[in-house]
């Protein structure tokens, strides 16, 4: 069976870094973006199964990215985990409502992150 | 939006900046600590980058605790006869690694003898560092930044011009509020804290001066501060 798909989208370089190797360590194929522009072209070109997303970034936000994908009709079933250092309940609510499967906050542990994605991905 | 609003706004945007290189810092530990076959090269680049994210850590704490010295009015000025000139040429050769690594060169004009001025050089010091490092970074590389000083009966009038792609016209205010970041830049930080230009303008204006940013008609970006030449002037 081939490795399981995961986008990556954070505009800070060692975030990204650090979810790149944690992923591709635990035999995930990972695809990196490094803005929201970035992110909605490779969804499309590359339909992952589950996308990493930040939201608070300097062109387009990971909300609208969320929403582009759970409206899109061959997209909608791709998994979404929002990585967010806003950490109010509100954005957690609006996150989950988008149709995001998981909302987690930053600073995360990477032990429970990838425990969370195995059961996710299984 | 009431005082204690605007407080816990401030704060929530602070603890948010502050999760992100702590975000990197736990994550990139995590990883050397639990994948002990990590090449070393790996492990070194990892590491290198908590050391950066650290770094960033603790100047993002400085800059904060500076601006709320300033904002509770804790902060005094201590004021001397400087020649503003003199105080620019000694600043650039600590600006020059970072000016050399992108081939920038930093030129300086005066259109006309400078008197001296009454201001506190620490912080006015301050303002040129935190200005010509921007400048530095939004700069193309092989280009020219100019700074210009000239002075009126009463002002002194700085102005430092960069050639990259200029300042969305919709920010041209915003970027003196704290944390804000204009919607052209592709690449977050990590280099700065998101508070330089706020510190800059408390501490034009504590000198009773006004600073403002304009994209120049041969493109590019800006900064203009003007301040009394006299303590009494103002």
């Amino acid at each position: 069976m081939p490795a399981k798909k995961i986008l990556v989208v954070d505009d800070d370089p060692y975030i990204l870094m650090s979810l790149e190797f944690l992923m591709q360590k635990n035999g995930y194929a990972v695809i990196v973006a490094r803005n929201g522009t970035e992110a909605l072209q490779l969804v499309q070109q590359e339909s992952p199964d589950l996308v990493l997303l930040d939201i608070m970034m300097p062109d387009v936000d990971g909300f609208e990215i969320c929403k582009f994908i759970k409206e899109h009709p061959t997209l909608k079933q791709v998994i979404v985990v929002f990585l967010s250092a806003k950490t109010r309940e509100a954005d957690q609510r609006k996150g989950l409502e988008l149709g995001a499967a998981k909302y987690v906050f930053k600073p995360f542990s990477t032990r429970s992150l990838i425990k969370e994605i195995n059961q996710l991905l299984q | 939006m009431a005082m204690d609003e605007v407080k816990d706004e401030f704060l929530y945007t602070v603890t948010h900046e502050l999760r992100t290189p702590l975000t990197s810092i736990r994550a990139l530990t995590e990883l050397v600590h639990d994948n002990q076959d990590m090449p070393d090269a790996k492990k070194t680049e990892f590491l290198a980058a908590v050391i950066r994210e650290a770094e960033r850590l603790s100047h993002l704490i400085t800059q904060v605790l500076k601006l709320e010295r300033f904002e509770s009015g804790k902060q005094g000025l201590s004021f001397e006869s400087v020649s503003m000139d003199q105080l620019v040429q000694e600043l650039l050769p600590d600006l020059q690694p970072l000016a050399q690594r992108k081939q920038v060169r930093i030129l300086t004009q005066l259109t006309n003898p400078i008197p001296a001025a009454e201001l506190d050089p620490s912080l006015i010091r301050q303002v040129w560092y935190n200005l010509l490092t921007n400048a530095i970074r939004f700069a193309p590389e092989n280009s020219i930044i100019t700074i210009q000083l000239a002075s009126t009966e009463n002002n002194l009038r700085c102005s430092i011009k960069d050639q990259g792609k200029g300042i969305p016209t919709e920010s041209l205010e915003l970027i003196f509020d704290k944390f804000y970041q204009a919607p052209n830049q592709t690449l977050k930080k990590p280099e700065g804290s998101g508070l330089g230009l706020a510190i800059s303008k408390k501490i034009i204006e504590l000198h009773n001066g006004t600073i403002h940013a304009e994209n120049s008609e041969q493109g590019g970006a800006c900064f203009i501060f003007n301040l009394p030449i006299s303590k009494t002037s103002s």
